[in-house]
């Protein structure tokens, strides 16, 4: 077992462990905070927490789910402590010719054909909606961008955040409501977040 | 509910970072050494170092940081000191776009865009932030300026020229080259061939037609395609490598 290698410091499984989950853990991440900016300090974070804790792992959940829930906590700290802090905006958030380590990351969906002109709107919409979700408390912001981007079920979203699924969907609920506010007054945005839109 | 995960395509981390981290991490491991898990992998240089993406973003950073320096003097309204002595700096896109804040303006290049920004000063003595849009699209918010000299883009015979606006302007690199113009949010000026049209909130302009009409879906789509079309295949091989550009001036 690849976990059980881990245990007994055995550094060529740790690297292992490290190369299957890290293309998963990226694009959660980057889900959540729209740049791989501070990427690498918090993959860091999430993954030295991971080998420093695996003792405690019993197994009860999937090992990605386990480490899913490290990662989100790494990803509130982070936001928390950069709260009040610029927000950045997110650079190159679309690059068609990018391939990833996770199957549909980095590409463009299937079918669509790359237009600049559709593509500067879409990269204006995801600026907004990024610099919109800075506005909002660090709860609410990973539960929606858990549950609306990274495509989670709230049972899921609720697991990973340690709260009740009546809360998480208290929190998604106001995110969404939040964000539609700011929509209000932002065409682009609202364009943006259209279900039919994209 | 609200589903955004198809429109927001992660960036992937370029292996060389992934490799920094597995390696920072394998050294804090428990068992390693207690100096390289209380610093694990890296310096404090090394990780503002990674902070700023490493080597890949460095080049692209100093172009921002002339970019920023040439805009804050026009876009903060400083003298443009000797209008003899303009101060080019040139951004060309690859495969990616490259978003890049110039004080109050935000500015987004689109895939195998290229363009130069030129500060030669205007009759007036004040900077003209011009860029010259050789190939691709620019889009860029700006905001009301009505003090300060104008932010203007040329392409081709055709210049647009900025109040305080969300606009784009796309050139082709075919044969024909065409010049579009479409505005989100309030007024642009083109000028070209002796001829001038004010283009406002949701209205479009063409180069071939040379008409102001009413945006729509479908144009826009049509104008993604055209120019699309006239890039062709060779344009990314001739736009150079990713400048990718975050400055706040």
């Amino acid at each position: 077992m690849l976990v059980d290698r881990c245990l007994d410091g055995e550094q060529a499984a740790a690297r292992e462990l490290f190369r299957r989950q890290r293309g998963r853990v990226q694009a959660s991440l980057y889900r959540i905070l729209g740049s791989n900016r501070d990427m690498d300090d918090l993959l860091q974070e999430t993954f030295i927490q991971v080998f420093r804790s695996l003792g405690s792992f019993r197994g009860e959940s999937r090992l990605a789910t386990w480490i899913d829930r490290i990662a989100v906590r790494a990803a509130y700290r982070h936001l928390s402590r950069s709260r009040n802090q610029l927000t950045p905006v997110p650079l190159d958030i679309v690059d068609a010719s990018a391939s990833g380590d996770v199957p549909g990351v980095g590409a463009e969906p299937a079918g669509r054909r790359a237009e600049p002109f559709g593509q500067t709107v879409a990269r204006e919409g995801v600026r907004r909606l990024y610099a919109a979700l800075a506005q909002l408390p660090a709860k609410g912001r990973i539960a929606f961008a858990l549950h609306a981007i990274d495509g989670r079920p709230v049972a899921e979203v609720a697991r990973l955040v340690a709260a009740s699924e009546t809360a998480t969907k208290l929190r998604i609920w106001r995110a969404r409501r939040a964000l539609e506010r700011i929509a209000a007054d932002d065409p682009i945005l609202r364009e943006f977040l259209r279900e039919d839109a994209g | 509910m609200m589903r955004l995960g198809h429109k927001i395509p992660v960036e992937p981390l370029d292996e060389q970072r992934y490799q920094r981290v597995e390696d920072a991490i394998v050294a804090a491991m428990p068992g390693s050494s207690p100096a390289s898990a209380a610093a694990p992998g890296r310096t404090p240089g090394q990780r503002w170092f990674a902070r700023l993406g490493g080597a890949r973003w460095l080049v692209p950073a100093v172009v921002a940081a002339g970019v920023a320096l040439a805009l804050y003097a026009g876009l903060g309204g400083l003298d443009a000191g000797d209008p003899g002595q303009p101060l080019p700096t040139r951004i060309a896109t690859g495969d990616g776009s490259s978003t890049f804040g110039l004080g109050d303006a935000v500015c987004t290049a689109a895939p195998h865009s290229d363009l130069t920004l030129d500060l030669s000063g205007d009759s007036a003595g004040r900077a003209n932030i011009a860029w010259q849009l050789e190939r691709g699209e620019i889009t860029c918010e700006v905001e009301p300026r009505p003090e300060r000299a104008a932010v203007v883009v040329r392409a081709g015979a055709v210049t647009v020229t900025v109040v305080g606006t969300v606009f784009t302007v796309g050139r082709g690199s075919g044969d024909s080259r065409e010049v579009y113009v479409a505005v989100s949010r309030g007024q642009v000026r083109v000028d070209t061939a002796g001829r001038s049209f004010e283009v406002g909130t949701g209205q479009r302009w063409t180069e071939s037609t040379m008409e102001v009409t009413s945006s729509d879906a479908e144009w826009a789509a049509a104008v993604g395609d055209r120019a699309a079309a006239t890039r062709g295949p060779e344009a990314g091989a001739e736009a150079g490598a990713d400048s990718d550009v975050d400055t706040d001036a």
